[in-house]
């Protein structure tokens, strides 16, 4: 039998979750632009202090508190790039990040390891990582490495970098990698531009991204702003993960936690954009509830997805890359 | 600070699966007609074939083959007749479950020969004592909306099995019961054993408190005593829950639309049939539909297409209006272990997520072979935590507690917020699922595993759970009938 062609109907590319609706997302907005310029946000660096101030927010500098204008938060959300491209140490490690497009990685950081050869269960190590990241460079479906365990048998003040090493040498993945502070920063990225071939070369192609975490509620350390400001310095990506507990260090509602966590990724990402206009950010979320009968972090229960699939809409509603806990 | 009330904004209600298109819904819906105009039914009843042709359809007839044209206007006034909300009647009022669309309940997988035993965890045949087991955990987990005959009485005269299977189920639940019939008359028999449950005939017929599982067979064909269980549940006034098992790349299309396609077509052929007998009969758009996996010859209900085959159908079911039951949750592992858990929680809440009304799968492995007490006790759990994530993140005033953000401030704590107090009950709550340390866990478990930890639950209920009351002398009755039918088929065998 002919079918001929169909004039163009509308069709739906795949599955995907009905969650909160425009209006729903611009409450959540307000509520975020309402709290950044009258509570403000506790600053710890100096040199945040002074990069805030000459962008027009509020700054006390007793108590490090910043109260940022409406418009300096459009404006960096404006600047920041919708889309980031993980790029790997070869091409073919590269993955888009941007809008809807899916992929995943793996939890980061344990620090505690179950032996495979043994059963026992032991700090990790850093020939543990060795043999992680080599395991997530054979898997497929993981496309990105997240630094997954601690070099706990090094010295406490140069555990990142050798974190960063045991990684590098054995994956080929964009990394995700938290340089605890800015000392370590330089010398992960000293280790990054010998493995580039110059400064030149890794901002053309910046394989890892550094990882921060603000501290809730609404708090930027010291370190927190150091890395954010050499990540945007040195041509890198920021992935700034947001980790409001829901019922600890934020409300147990999800939506007032989503304000919270809001208000603290947000003025990171000014913080990161004053610093270097279109430097990639990717807006982060490890948050899960703390649950009030074990006072446990639960990241297994159904809140844990719930926030996450809400983050996800929230960077899809600030047109930027976002990276959130599941699984 | 004062936060007037805003004027209406778009709010949402929930989590809820976008999917296709009302486009693309019409082009299924027209593939339908098509189908069934052009192509038509296989009906293997002569009676059924009278009753389409009396409505309207062109009868086909040769030899040993009845095909059934059915006519678009036909497929639409009856797809239109069946009721779009009804209540799923319980012997125990307090169960009765409400019909519509998007409203989201949960039973177990129906009709496995097999169960692990949950005292020796051996795999063995089930029999009636297993089938009342069984629902008697159905019936204490509250999760657990209507209950579905999960395991056949495999230790009875054949013949008499789904009578046994009612007979068990009556007697272990409360809650209203979906269950095959092995005859039409078997069927009046199993009417009779019911409403002596409820206290006679007319109690039953205004509430009654089974369901009528059909299954066409795919391709497009309904059997003879399809054809015969679906009139005589029509003229006896009980639902019907149609439910194909179209196994893509087997019995149906390998690309899942085309699946889509025939397993509508065998439904509404059969809600056709049943509003043809008695307009207006309660009929329940089911599946539990898969691929047939090509490399193993299995049907893989454990797959991600089981999954979205069935929320698929959901939408479709949601597209005609009628109440609908479909898979989700079913695993393909031979234990209740990480597998058979992966499974459970991927299908299980697609199909939530599409609003599906009844979502059967728990309990069960192995394709669908053989059930498992433990798979029971703790897809129940992870039910109810997929049933708060269908709540959504609720975006008003009081959730986004801007007042409570302003008192804390950058650097407190919510910990001993008074709104925290208040609050907190809205919280997830693990009761099976474990949330400690793992000093704490070592602790309250003494290392044992979740699945250790649900077999015990479940032989403590099997034990333990008392089951909504039969009324007076009640039990005598059904006994009565039960033997009565035995003695009856043994009459025709000797005959």
């Amino acid at each position: 039998m002919k079918r001929r062609l169909k004039a163009g109907i509308k069709r739906n590319s795949g599955f995907s979750l009905n969650l909160m609706t425009d209006d729903e997302i611009h409450e959540i907005h307000l509520a975020t632009l309402e709290i950044l310029n009258t509570v403000g946000v506790f600053v710890e660096n100096e040199k945040a202090l002074e990069v805030y101030h000459g962008a027009g927010c509020e700054v006390d500098a007793k108590s490090h508190t910043v109260k940022i204008p409406h418009y300096v938060v459009e404006d960096a959300i404006h600047t920041a790039p919708s889309t980031v491209i993980a790029y790997g140490r070869i091409p073919e490690s590269d993955v888009a990040l941007e809008d809807n497009r899916v992929t995943f990685t793996n939890f980061g950081e344990g620090i505690m390891f179950v032996d495979p050869d043994t059963g026992e269960h032991r700090d990790t190590t850093k020939a543990d990582i060795e043999k992680a990241s080599r395991l997530i460079d054979y898997l497929e479906n993981v496309e990105t490495y997240e630094r997954a365990m601690c070099s706990h048998d090094k010295a406490p003040e140069v555990q990142a970098i050798h974190n960063a090493e045991a990684s590098l040498t054995n994956t080929t993945k964009h990394h995700w990698l938290g340089p605890v502070n800015g000392f370590q920063l330089e010398k992960i990225v000293d280790i990054c531009v010998a493995i580039a071939g110059s400064r030149e070369k890794l901002r053309q192609r910046p394989f890892l991204s550094f990882t921060t975490c603000p501290i809730s509620p609404l708090k930027l350390t010291d370190h927190h702003c150091e890395i954010i400001m050499g990540a945007a310095r040195h041509g890198l990506g920021v992935n700034v993960i947001g980790m409001a507990m829901s019922g600890g260090s934020g409300p147990v509602h999800l939506a007032g936690t989503l304000v919270v966590q809001n208000c603290e990724v947000l003025s990171s990402l000014v913080l990161n954009q004053l610093s270097r206009k279109g430097s990639s950010f990717v807006y982060g979320s490890s948050t899960c509830p703390l649950d009030l009968r074990r006072a446990t972090a639960t990241v297994g229960s159904p809140e844990t997805g719930m926030i996450s699939a809400a983050v996800a809409r929230l960077a899809r509603y600030y047109s930027l890359p976002c990276f959130v806990a599941g699984g | 600070m004062k936060r007037r009330f805003r004027s209406g904004i778009s709010a949402s209600s929930g989590l809820g699966l976008s999917s296709f298109s009302r486009d693309e819904l019409d082009s299924i819906h027209y593939a339908t007609l098509q189908i069934l105009q052009e192509i038509g039914i296989k009906v293997m009843s002569q009676e059924a074939c009278e009753i389409f042709h009396g409505g309207g359809a062109t009868v086909e007839q040769s030899a040993d083959l009845n095909i059934v044209k059915i006519p678009s206007y036909l497929v639409e006034e009856c797809a239109d007749s069946a009721p779009h909300t009804f209540v799923y009647n319980a012997r125990n009022p307090a169960e009765d479950f409400m019909v519509e669309p998007n409203r989201v309940g949960f039973t177990t997988f129906g009709g496995c020969i097999n169960v692990i035993d949950p005292y020796t965890r051996k795999l063995r045949r089930s029999n009636k004592k297993d089938c009342g087991d069984l629902v008697r955990v159905g019936d204490y987990l509250s999760e657990i909306s209507v209950a579905e005959r999960m395991v056949t009485s495999t230790d009875v005269m054949e013949g008499t099995e789904s009578l046994h299977n009612l007979d068990a189920m009556l007697r272990n639940t409360g809650k209203h019961i979906f269950l095959g019939a092995d005859s039409a008359r078997c069927l009046q028999v199993m009417a009779e054993l019911a409403s002596a449950s409820v206290g006679g005939w007319e109690t039953f017929q205004k509430k009654p408190v089974f369901t009528v599982n059909v299954c066409p067979t795919s391709p497009l064909t309904l059997g003879l005593n399809t054809c015969e269980v679906i009139m005589e549940s029509a003229r006896l006034g009980l639902g019907i829950l149609i439910i194909p098992m179209a196994l893509s790349g087997g019995t149906s299309s390998a690309s899942l639309a085309g699946t889509l396609v025939t397993h509508n077509a065998e439904v509404l052929a059969s809600i056709i049939l049943a509003q043809l007998v008695k307009k207006g009969l309660p009929c329940t758009y089911g599946s539990t539909s898969t691929i047939l996996d090509l490399r193993f010859g299995t049907s893989a209900i454990g797959s991600p297409e089981y999954g979205m085959i069935n929320a698929s159908l959901a939408k479709i079911a949601q597209y005609y209006r009628l109440p609908c039951w479909v898979g989700g949750g079913a695993s393909d592992s031979k234990e209740p272990d990480i597998q058979s858990g992966y499974e459970f929680t991927l299908s299980a809440t697609l199909s939530a997520l599409a609003g599906a009304n009844i979502i059967f799968g728990s309990g069960v492995l192995e394709q669908g072979l053989t059930m498992d007490f433990a798979k029971l006790v703790m897809d129940a759990e992870m039910i109810r935590m997929i049933q708060i994530a269908l709540g959504g993140v609720v975006v008003n005033d009081e959730s986004l507690a801007m007042d409570v953000i302003h008192d804390v401030g950058p650097g407190g704590t919510y910990i001993t917020h008074e709104h925290n107090l208040r609050t907190m009950r809205s919280q997830s709550r693990a009761m099976l699922f474990d949330r400690h340390s793992r000093n704490d866990w070592m602790e309250a478990t003494q290392g044992r595993s979740v699945r250790e930890r649900a077999y015990e639950k479940a032989v403590e209920i099997i034990e333990t759970h008392e089951p909504y009351p039969l009324p007076e002398n009640a039990s005598e009755t059904m006994e009565e009938i039960v033997g009565a039918y035995e003695m009856e088929l043994n009459k025709k065998k000797k005959a």
